[in-house]
């Protein structure tokens, strides 16, 4: 497997997380998202594939959505976390830590887990 | 919106619609308005980066591929909009029963044909798959050529011929107009309202309101003359 493509299989799983955890702090708009998850790298897609995504978040209702006016442009579509999504977030996150422990196992079987830990 | 206009934008749009179209048409509508709206945002922020904003955005076929996954194996939603089928059923059955009401000692399939008929019309004027000119257009096919043909035999006298003839004229006017309304049909774009205009749900309303008001008067009056009634000696 090339590893553009294991990286893709890898960030579909978790891109979801990744957005809700955007939205914590407080809501966003979509293309201030899509930014944000540029800059962390590994996560970096083409932008368009996030939209489906956000599209099934809000059927979900995990979140919700409202226009609101710019002061420069057209008005923004700010996402926000519903109470749906933090709770699915508050979830993830052991789930997360657990799976990625298991994974460390692994893949760095040399390695003493709480060495990378430690790190 | 200021993004349709742009050629390169929307043929970017066009190629995520058109790799996109397994996808039922709501979905697919919701998805080009996401685009859409990243684009002009990003436009605002950057003016005229446009191909630098589509690079970013990506390939329509990963996008359309990616929001296929999304929708998973749900199927799209045939209700939506209503079935052509029970149109085209309705008219069909209908017009063979009025056809059959020509024979002699066929009245009821003539009464049963024009109920079918025009519940036929009706599901045909509630329904999505046609536009709204294609629905006038329908319905005075199928009558105004029945008028004509109508008059035209009382014309030329009503012997044997003349109504074989007429007969024979009206149920491949009859064929042809309900394959033309067949193969016309549209699958429906997005959400469907039915297009009731609001003086007739209003006028609906009153009569439903008056019916209501009416029946409930005679019942009290009934009640109060029976009980009348009973009380006099």
């Amino acid at each position: 497997m090339e590893p553009g493509k294991t990286l893709s299989q890898l960030r579909k799983g978790v891109l979801e997380y990744c957005v809700l955890s955007l939205l914590r702090d407080g809501p966003r708009y979509g293309t201030e998202l899509l930014g944000e998850l540029a800059n962390t790298g590994a996560l970096a897609t083409s932008q368009g594939t996030v939209y489906p995504l956000l599209a099934r978040l809000r059927r979900e209702e995990l979140v919700t959505t409202d226009w609101r006016e710019s002061s420069s442009g057209p008005p923004r579509r700010y996402y926000a976390l519903t109470r749906e999504g933090q709770a699915a977030l508050t979830e993830f996150a052991p789930v997360w830590a657990e799976f990625a422990d298991a994974v460390d196992r692994f893949i760095a079987p040399d390695k003493k887990h709480s060495d990378r830990r430690a790190q | 919106m200021k993004t349709d206009t742009h050629p390169e934008i929307r043929r970017y749009l066009f190629a995520v619609d058109r790799e996109a179209a397994a996808l039922p048409p709501d979905r697919r509508a919701e998805l080009l308005d996401d685009l859409a709206e990243h684009i002009e945002v990003s436009l605002a922020e950057r003016p005229g980066a446009i191909p630098e904003i589509l690079a970013e955005l990506g390939d329509p076929r990963d996008i359309a591929a990616t929001a296929l996954q999304e929708h998973g194996p749900v199927t799209p939603d045939r209700g939506k909009g209503g079935n052509p089928r029970t149109v085209l059923g309705l008219l069909s059955v209908g017009s063979a029963l009025t056809l059959l009401s020509h024979l002699p000692d066929q009245d009821w399939a003539g009464n049963l044909g024009g109920v079918l008929n025009l519940l036929g019309v009706i599901a045909l004027c509630l329904n999505a798959w046609w536009s709204t000119t294609r629905k006038w257009q329908a319905v005075a096919a199928l009558i105004l050529p029945n008028l004509a043909l109508q008059g035209l035999i009382e014309l030329a006298g009503e012997g044997a011929v003349t109504v074989t003839v007429g007969a024979i004229l009206r149920a491949v006017i009859r064929v042809g107009v309900l394959t033309w309304l067949w193969r016309s049909r549209v699958e429906p774009r997005g959400r469907w309202r039915v297009p009731i205009p609001r003086w007739v749900a209003v006028l609906f309303w009153c009569v439903l309101g008056a019916c209501v008001i009416v029946v409930a008067l005679g019942v009290f009056f009934y009640a109060s003359l029976s009980s009348s009634i009973v009380q006099a000696p």
